[in-house]
């Protein structure tokens, strides 16, 4: 009965930190009403999964970001994250080499070996590789532990997978002087077939089905247990 | 005249906890057994749906709750607080008041 007011709640979009805690409490009223009484008489005295509900329901700001506005959290949401995953670590980090790297001569900066040149490389690597699946996951684990319909994640995951296939940096700062540092961000593909990963049609293939595989095997699970 | 309230129903689930939790702490069990019991089981609060209103009067601030562990139960205390005694008051000056009101309308005299 409290897994099915679980679900019922979740599919109405209230925040799942709610629904857990008040399944948790009903289920301890629930044992203090089975100590005084049947399992049925104790049923009906917590009330039917829909008055339970309702009554949970008729509450202000119960419902979540995601039931408010899935395009926001489902759409807008991974896309931005995406932008600002990418962007703010190495800004970051092009900061950090203006204000602690001044003993480096800025021509040696970007040079192999140098702590700047190290995290920065690693940084494309996590950029072009994980971050679009990472982000991509957060937003099929927020769709699937809140209910939410395909409807508004589809187009996120697409969108996810596309820049992440395309989105690069551009950082230089070995022109030898602070005030040349470049710093920018934009969207580029190679040419279908050029490349095996990284900024190409392919690299999209592959983000979309890395994103989209635990979604089918999450909703294939739902399915085989309902 | 008497403002219309639309808390007139709505709101007594709400007045009837905060007054019991004026005097301890309790955990929902036992509030709605309290509640019951002080009604003379005239009212008797749907057991299930008093966390919905706990819950919401804690967002507000009018409720303090702990965890504790009970005889090997978790139990969720709930606590008034400040903001809470100050709603109090305004609701059981609300509801005094239509009670009188009501009173009247019925034929018997009214407080002064």
């Amino acid at each position: 009965m409290l897994d099915d007011l679980r679900q019922l709640l979740l599919r109405e979009g209230v925040k799942p930190a709610i629904v857990g805690r008040y399944v948790a409490e009903l289920a301890d009223h629930l044992e203090d009403l089975n100590d005084s009484g049947s399992p049925e008489e104790a049923l009906r005295r917590l009330g039917t999964p829909e008055t339970l509900a309702a009554a949970v329901l008729a509450q202000p700001g119960v419902r979540s970001w995601t039931a408010r506005a899935p395009w926001a959290v489902l759409t807008l949401g991974p896309v931005l994250a995406l932008i600002l995953g990418c962007l703010l670590p190495t800004l970051l980090l092009f900061l950090g080499v203006r204000a602690f790297a001044s003993d480096l001569d800025y021509g040696r900066a970007a040079e192999p070996g140098t702590w700047p040149y190290l995290i920065l490389n690693g940084l494309f690597v996590f950029n072009e590789h994980l971050l679009p699946v990472l982000v991509g996951w957060a937003a099929v684990a927020i769709a699937v532990r809140q209910r939410a319909a395909l409807g508004w994640l589809l187009p996120g995951i697409l969108l996810t997978a596309i820049l992440g296939g395309g989105l690069f940096l551009d950082v230089a700062w070995h022109t030898g002087h602070p005030a040349d540092i470049r710093f920018g961000i934009g969207l580029k593909f190679a040419d279908p077939f050029t490349t095996m990963l990284g900024r190409s049609p392919e690299s999209v293939c592959l983000n979309l089905v890395a994103i989209l595989a635990p979604y089918a095997m999450l909703r294939l699970r739902a399915a085989r247990n309902a | 005249m008497a403002e219309s309230n639309p808390h007139f129903m709505n709101g007594v689930p709400e007045l009837l906890i905060l007054q019991v939790l004026k005097e301890r702490e309790m955990y929902g069990y036992e509030l709605v057994e309290e509640i019951r019991r002080r009604s003379g089981e005239v009212i008797a609060i749907g057991e299930g749906v008093v966390y919905p209103v706990l819950h919401a009067l804690e967002r507000s601030g009018a409720l303090a709750s702990r965890r504790a562990k009970v005889k090997g139960r978790s139990r969720v205390y709930y606590q008034l607080t400040p903001q809470g005694m100050a709603r109090l008051t305004g609701l059981s000056g609300t509801w005094e008041r239509l009670a009188d009101a009501i009173r009247q309308v019925m034929g018997g005299t009214a407080h002064a």
